[in-house]
């Protein structure tokens, strides 16, 4: 059982993001000092900086003895160093078995994904969860450090069929419900479901401070649609098989998920969440790095 | 072809066709792969969205197929369509046409087969092009019912036997005009077997004749029958300028084709004019090679002037540079060019050609009987119309040429002679130069052997036909026998020059040689004019023939004429009379090449035929006693040199023909042998036989129709009864420069070339087709369709289908 799902952590994988760190665009709370920064200034840790009193700060924090030297009022405010939450949210749903020609499917491709995140968040002394959908969130795995821990993700997510429909906004609002403290909500996704639906979702998050990145996956050939003859298109989670032209069809198609890649974007925008749409066709490795590059571009 | 399986193809078949798309429509719907999808409701939106479009777009691609299918049926089996218009015209009461009865049909078919159809363009020439469309026409007709008329444009007529070895008068005048020929009323495996024996002429296109050939035999089909005419050719400029909208013959081409048309009308067919040629034509052509002399004399050098001709169209004309080469007898190939830049379509100056005595020498054996050297000049590379890009010249070689001059007024002191000066003239045989080598070179510059004979020694002459050329030199009277020997001597194709003089008694000769326009004299002669003072002012010449051969020399430029014109040195000179009324010969007039600059204009030099050689009488003497011409600029040394030279290379015309020409040779005592062959250049042996004339023996061939160099070898018998060679002659026979011209029909807009006949025939119903168009026997019966649409709708319909059938690849079986 070990040997099975410890295939997820790929060395490959694991060696192409070694060297970059996982941070959050916003400093979370942990219980652990690390290398993050904590929004929570005042009771201690490390100081911080000075900055001048205003109406309704509060008077605990003033600084009495720089008023004494420069009878001025200053409040000082304090950074603390703390480790951090991750939680990876994969959807298991029907469509995530999709896979086109020789590619892998969705859900292996966000297997790949999640596990290499959550090895690498555990690696940095920070914590990572787990969350499997569809319809309903799964086998919640709670935000922890420990090895026993990241197996026990792994197995879950191995153990996981794809199944039923998506319903993401259920899914969004019980992750925040149960993520407790900010958190860094990973989701792994096609996001096939009402984009309302999703949006809902975001903004519970969102109102629980959460920093949320959103990573869209999708195979190619539904990205691309390049069908050549006439194909009878059998429909996953519950929908309708359809016998057609893709030639014909294929404008339109993709005139659709721009549509809704777009809006998707959107919904990530208002809730602040970062959004990258990805392809199974893309090396894991290159996607991860490039995004969380750009991740590290943002902190400065 | 069966009513009945006309009607299952001309309807069947098409409706047959119009189910396949639709059959493989539904096929197809069954035939298709399954895929599991994921993101099916961008899948459904997207459908909905445009499921209305997709399937208008599928009907209007359905119904394309099938159109496209009917169309291609239909232009394969365009009878059956002109069948089912001709049913739905009877239900309509418009009548019945008489082709789409089981009437015979007479198909009467104008076929070109002048030169430039060899035109050749990725390995087929348009003769071959024209050829296989007539023989498909042939094919579609029904055996023992139909027939067949063909009418060729380019016939060269060859005269009946082995080589065409008799001509007679009628038979030459055959040859020499273009002709058509007509076989008329032919069974099917006749006419397919005349069309497979029909090879390319050499001689240029008569169209007009060959469409009143055929509207003859359109006339002259049955009421009952059926008739129908196609024309094939390659429709070039140099053949069909003429019967253009702007050309010379464009009303009687109108008028022949109204007269088809009306006939065609009463069957219900159209003319179909087929265009076998190609569009953008390039064609490098020796148009002109000849020979400033047409006798060269052993040791003489010659110069050959070659004319080389770009002619081109459409896309091809641009310029193109071509090195001329020659061989002499087959020898080996050498270049007189430089790299010569043709501008198409633009005459050039002539490229010179210097042959010299040592090129042209008699060999050894040769020395007493002359030869012939066939002087061959070929581009160094062959084009798309091969039988232009060499031609061939040949020029005798003739150890002399006696010349025999008869002096009416001998006298020892020069001056006082009467044909001291002339012979002297004549009689100048070389010349030296200073070679680049050092030394010197001897250049014979005339072949002439003079005889000099007294007017009394004329009468011991057995036959002038030992000599090439007489001249009479102020010569009292001759005898009546000396009369016929010498109008024989003419008449076989020789010269007689006459000078007159003091001695000449004019009513004598006006008795014995005028002979009321009968004679050899060409003008009547009447008093002397002038004055008898030698210290009287003379009058000088005039010109009256810018391009006689003889005067030609004096008219290229004004300092040449000077020497003409200028000298006032003829103080005496006779009064004549050219032949009027009943004693003028209409088809042999006598010309005046020279005249006096007298108020009346007395003619000085004058010319007629006499039978197939020329006579030349100069109204003054040859000597110094009626004229100081020879104290002038020279003039007589150039005038009479180039009057023995004319009169001297009369017979050597023959030896330079055009394809239909024939060729003839008078047989002199020597000449005669037992048995006289004739090789065409082919290889073909035949014997000629020799005919007589007015009791001269002649050698004539008629059968000239293949470009080449002809050889006649006369065969003696030796004493132990084998045949050795007496003497051979060849002559060359080359095609007509205007077929080299291979310029498409074209207007003054540039039009093409069924724009340039439609506009033509404006008004006059008929089908234009271009080759690898072909329709078939339906085209005859089609109306004025505008040039194939038949065949344009079923290349559309083809590209169509495999344009969409690349496209949608849909016939595929389901996949997992």
């Amino acid at each position: 059982m070990a040997e099975t799902y410890q295939k997820y952590l790929d060395p490959a994988v694991l060696n192409e993001i070694r060297h970059l760190e996982v941070t959050a665009r916003n400093v979370v709370e942990g219980f652990i000092s690390g290398l993050h920064k904590s929004p929570y200034k005042g009771f201690s840790v490390e100081f911080a900086q000075h900055r001048e009193y205003v109406p309704g700060d509060d008077l605990r924090y003033l600084d009495w003895k720089a008023y004494a030297k420069s009878d001025k009022y200053y409040i000082k405010e304090y950074e603390e160093e703390t480790n951090f939450r991750a939680v990876i949210v994969l959807d298991t749903s029907e469509s995530m078995r999709y896979k086109s020609g020789e590619n892998m499917s969705k859900l292996d491709y966000g297997r790949y994904m999640a596990a290499s995140l959550a090895y690498l968040i555990q690696r940095q002394s920070d914590a990572a969860g787990l969350g499997l959908f569809d319809e309903k969130l799964y086998d919640f795995v709670q935000p922890a450090t420990s090895h026993v821990s990241l197996m026990r993700m792994l197995a879950s997510m191995h153990e996981r069929e794809p199944r039923n429909k998506t319903d993401i906004g259920e899914v969004l609002t019980d992750v925040a419900s149960r993520s407790g403290r900010r958190s860094l909500i990973i989701i792994i996704s096609d996001l096939f479901d009402k984009v309302d639906h999703l949006r809902k979702g975001l903004e519970h998050l969102a109102a629980r401070k959460h920093d949320i990145i959103v990573f869209n996956l999708m195979d190619h050939q539904e990205r691309d649609f390049s069908f050549d003859r006439l194909t009878q298109f059998l429909g996953m989670e519950g929908y309708p098989d359809l016998l057609v032209d893709p030639r014909a069809l294929r404008k339109a198609y993709l005139e659709e998920v721009s549509n809704f890649t777009a809006e998707a974007r959107r919904a990530c925008l208002r809730s602040r969440a970062d959004f990258t749409p990805l392809d199974t066709q893309m090396p894991l490795g290159v996607a991860l790095q490039a995004y969380l590059a750009k991740r590290m571009g943002r902190r400065g | 072809m069966p009513t009945w399986l006309i009607w299952t193809l001309g309807l069947g078949v098409p409706l047959a066709a119009a189910a396949v798309p639709v059959v493989i429509h539904l096929i197809n719907l069954t035939r298709y792969r399954r895929v599991e999808w994921a993101a099916m409701e961008f899948l459904l939106n997207a459908y909905r969205r445009t499921r209305k479009r997709m399937q208008l777009e599928s009907i209007i691609m359905l119904l394309l197929r099938v159109a496209a299918v009917i169309l291609l049926a239909a232009a394969l089996f365009p009878m059956g369509c002109e069948r089912i218009k001709d049913w739905a015209q009877d239900s309509a009461g418009l009548g019945r046409l008489s082709l789409s009865t089981d009437a015979p049909l007479h198909l009467v078919l104008v076929f070109d087969d002048s030169a430039s159809m060899a035109y050749a363009n990725e390995g087929q020439t348009s003769f071959e092009r024209g050829r296989q469309y007539a023989l498909t026409l042939v094919e579609s007709m029904r055996p023992g019912r139909d027939r067949v008329s063909i009418v060729r444009l380019s016939d060269v007529y060859v005269p009946p036997r082995a080589g065409g070895v008799r001509t007679t008068e009628a038979e030459a005048a055959k040859s020499t005009q273009r002709r058509v020929s007509q076989l008329a009323s032919l069974d099917l495996d006749s006419a397919r077997d005349n069309l497979a024996a029909t090879t390319v002429a050499a001689v240029d296109t008569n169209v007009l004749g060959a469409l009143r050939e055929a509207a003859r035999a359109i006339e002259g089909t049955p009421e009952q029958d059926a008739v129908g005419l196609v024309v094939i050719s390659d429709f070039l400029e140099s053949g069909w300028r003429e019967l253009r909208k702007d050309g010379s013959v464009h009303k009687d081409f109108r008028e022949v084709m109204d007269r088809i048309t009306g006939r065609l009308q009463k069957a219900g067919t159209t003319a179909v004019f087929y265009d076998a040629g190609f569009d953008g034509t390039q064609n490098v052509a020796i148009s002109r090679l000849e020979c400033t002399d047409r006798i060269i004399g052993n040791g003489m050098e010659a110069k050959v002037l070659v004319g080389v001709d770009l002619f081109a169209s459409g896309i091809k004309l641009e310029p193109k540079t071509v090195r001329l080469k020659y061989r002499i007898d087959g020898g080996s190939e050498r270049p007189f060019s430089g790299a010569i830049t043709l501008t198409p379509n633009r005459s050039g100056d002539p490229v010179e050609l210097r042959l010299s005595p040592r090129d042209l020498a008699l060999k050894p054996d040769e020395e007493k009987t002359g030869a012939s050297r066939n002087i061959e000049v070929f581009t160094d590379e062959a084009d798309a119309l091969k039988a232009d890009n060499s031609r061939s010249l040949v020029i005798h070689i003739v150890p002399d040429i006696p010349i025999l001059v008869v002096n009416g007024v001998p006298h020892p002191n020069p001056s006082l002679d009467e044909t001291f000066y002339l012979e002297t003239a004549l009689g100048i045989s070389s010349s030296r130069s200073e070679s680049s080598r050092g030394g010197e070179t001897e250049t014979r510059i005339t072949p002439n052997r003079i005889i000099s004979m007294r007017p009394e020694s004329l009468t011991s002459v057995e036959s002038f036909l030992d000599y090439r050329l007489v001249i009479l030199c102020n010569v009292a009277t001759l005898s009546e026998a000396t009369i016929g020997k010498l109008e024989e001597f003419v008449a076989a194709g020789f010269g007689l020059l006459v000078f007159d003089g003091d001695q000449v008694d004019f009513q004598r000769w006006n008795q014995d040689l005028y002979k009321k326009g009968a004679g050899l004299l060409p003008v009547k002669l009447r008093e002397p004019g002038g004055s008898s003072d030698p210290a009287a002012q003379g009058f000088g010449l005039v010109n009256r023939s810018a391009t006689h051969p003889v005067v030609r020399l004096f008219s290229d430029r004004a300092e040449d004429l000077e020497i003409l014109t200028g000298p006032k040195a003829v103080r005496n000179w006779r009064n004549v009379d050219l032949p009027t009324g009943a004693e003028a010969d209409p088809l042999r007039p006598a010309e005046v090449l020279v005249g006096l600059n007298t108020t009346e204009a007395a003619p000085f030099l004058v010319e007629r035929v006499f039978g197939r050689g020329r006579v030349m009488y100069c109204a003054t003497t040859a000597g110094e006693r009626w004229n100081d011409l020879w104290r002038s600029n020279g003039l007589p040394l150039f005038l009479y040199l180039e009057l023995a030279h004319y009169l001297t290379s009369n017979e050597a015309r023959f030896s330079n023909l055009a394809v239909g020409e024939p060729w003839r040779r008078a047989l002199r005592a020597s000449d005669v042998a037992p048995r006289f062959m004739v090789r065409d250049p082919a290889g073909t042996q035949g014997e000629l036989l020799p005919t007589s004339e007015q009791g001269l023996k002649l050698l004539e061939y008629g059968g000239t129709a293949i470009p080449g160099v002809y050889t006649v070898t006369a065969l003696d018998r030796t004493d132990s009864g084998d045949t050795r060679r007496k003497w051979q002659e060849r002559f060359a026979v080359n095609l007509e420069a205007r077929e080299s011209n291979v310029v498409r029909l074209a207007g003054e807009d540039n039009k093409d070339v069924e724009a340039v006949v439609r506009e033509a025939l404006d008004g006059i119903p008929l089908n234009f087709q271009r080759a690898g168009t072909e329709l078939g026997e339906g085209a005859l019966a089609g109306a004025d369709t505008g040039g194939g649409l038949w065949v344009w709708l079923a290349a559309f319909g083809v590209a169509f289908l495999m344009m969409e059938t690349l496209w949608s690849a849909v016939i595929t079986k389901p996949e997992d």
